[in-house]
């Protein structure tokens, strides 16, 4: 009897760990090895995809020219030292690559920018994710499509500095 | 004087009296609470996260400019089901996330999936041209529908659905502006009436189902 108790309670644990494990990716996607400078990793790197447009069709707004195409970036930050801070982002396909997040107040969704760059606790993690934070690419240069890699560089307060190879992912 | 009725008259009034309570009680008891039910719950079996819209809202007819710069009248979509959202492409986070939503959610349907149409209406008619649509509906599905038009129609579309949205100044930012808006999805049956609201991030299967009830009324 305690035998099979012990088998039952095996093969519950067993479903209940399958039933939790992550979705897998989709089969299309190209996973980004992981890239690590100093005590920061950075993982499950991602971008949408968007297509890059002439200028001179874009509307210019307010004397601004930061109007064109987005697409939205996302990966986890994990800190295995001192805490540090993400300061800025800056990559080859957009004239610039905010951090933003995504708020909810009052049933308006909303975005925050975060100029002064968002902290990497000590020994902690941050997860930019959809419905919250999120780089956002500005003026799209050229085509992201899923299953090309864009490059994306990080540059922290400690004065770490990490390049990221990010593929484009279908929208989800 | 009339005379008295006989006792055995009495008798048999009472008995198909009591035969008569008896029969509206048992009525009652068995038919109440579904009549209840009926008469208090909407008429339309919605999946779970739907709001649905009881009794039906008839909508105000508009005219937007589709992305490739045709007038269209919400009218002119009539004869299809279709869902609705208002977002815009300098949106990074959300509006995607609806309008992939609505592409695996045209995958579900299946053979049906050319009997709904799928919009996008812009808050951000300023940025939002119809050649800027255009662009962005390619990572998407050409058949979607995009709309733009001034702050002010739109505005007043949005509110016909309780949507509302603002523009939002940030020093820091390099966008000219950001967009604060509301992130319902809205279904509307092929007589252009608005049966039910989706919040954000209801499950594709959810609207699916409905979708297919829907289309199962025509």
């Amino acid at each position: 009897m305690k035998n099979l108790f012990a088998a039952a309670l095996c093969a519950a644990l067993t479903l209940s760990a399958c039933a939790t494990a992550p979705t897998a990716a989709p089969s299309d996607a190209v996973v980004s090895s992981p890239a690590t400078a100093g005590n920061i990793t950075v993982t499950n790197a991602w971008a949408r995809p968007a297509l890059a447009m002439k200028m001179d069709v874009v509307t210019e707004t307010a004397g601004h020219s930061m109007d064109g195409p987005v697409s939205g970036a996302y990966m986890i930050i994990e800190n295995k030292g001192a805490a540090d801070k993400l300061l800025s982002l800056s990559t080859s396909v957009a004239e610039a690559a905010e951090i933003h997040q995504t708020t909810e107040s009052n049933g308006m969704m909303m975005m925050e920018p975060m100029p002064d760059g968002i902290d990497i606790p000590a020994n902690g993690k941050v997860e930019f994710k959809p419905g919250s934070y999120h780089i956002t690419l500005m003026n799209i240069k050229e085509d992201l499509k899923p299953g090309n890699t864009i490059s994306l560089t990080l540059k922290f307060q400690s004065g770490q500095e990490m390049l990221v190879v990010v593929p484009v992912r279908e929208n989800q | 004087m009339k005379p008295a009725r006989k006792d055995s008259t009495n008798l048999i009034l009472s008995v198909i009296c009591a035969i008569l309570v008896t029969f509206g009680v048992g009525l009652i008891l068995s038919f109440g609470p579904v009549l209840y039910q009926q008469l208090t719950q909407p008429s339309f079996n919605a999946s779970p996260s739907s709001i649905v819209k009881d009794p039906p809202k008839a909508v105000r007819d508009f005219v937007l400019t589709n992305q490739n710069g045709q007038a269209v009248r919400l009218s002119d979509l009539r004869g299809k089901p279709l869902m609705l959202f208002f977002g815009y492409t300098h949106c990074p986070d959300v509006c995607p996330v609806t309008v992939a939503d609505f592409v695996q959610v045209k995958k579900k349907l299946g053979d049906q999936a050319g009997n709904v149409n799928f919009v996008m209406v812009t808050v951000d008619g300023d940025r939002d041209t119809p050649a800027v649509l255009k662009n962005y509906m390619k990572t998407f599905d050409t058949s979607f529908v995009g709309l733009t038009g001034s702050t002010e129609q739109v505005k007043s579309i949005a509110a016909d659905f309780g949507a509302s949205f603002q523009k939002q100044q940030s020093a820091g930012t390099e966008a000219s502006y950001l967009m604060a808006h509301t992130s319902f999805s809205y279904l509307l049956d092929a007589q252009g009436r608005w049966r039910l609201a989706y919040p954000f991030g209801t499950a594709t299967d959810d609207m699916t189902q409905d979708l297919q009830k829907i289309l199962g009324e025509s």
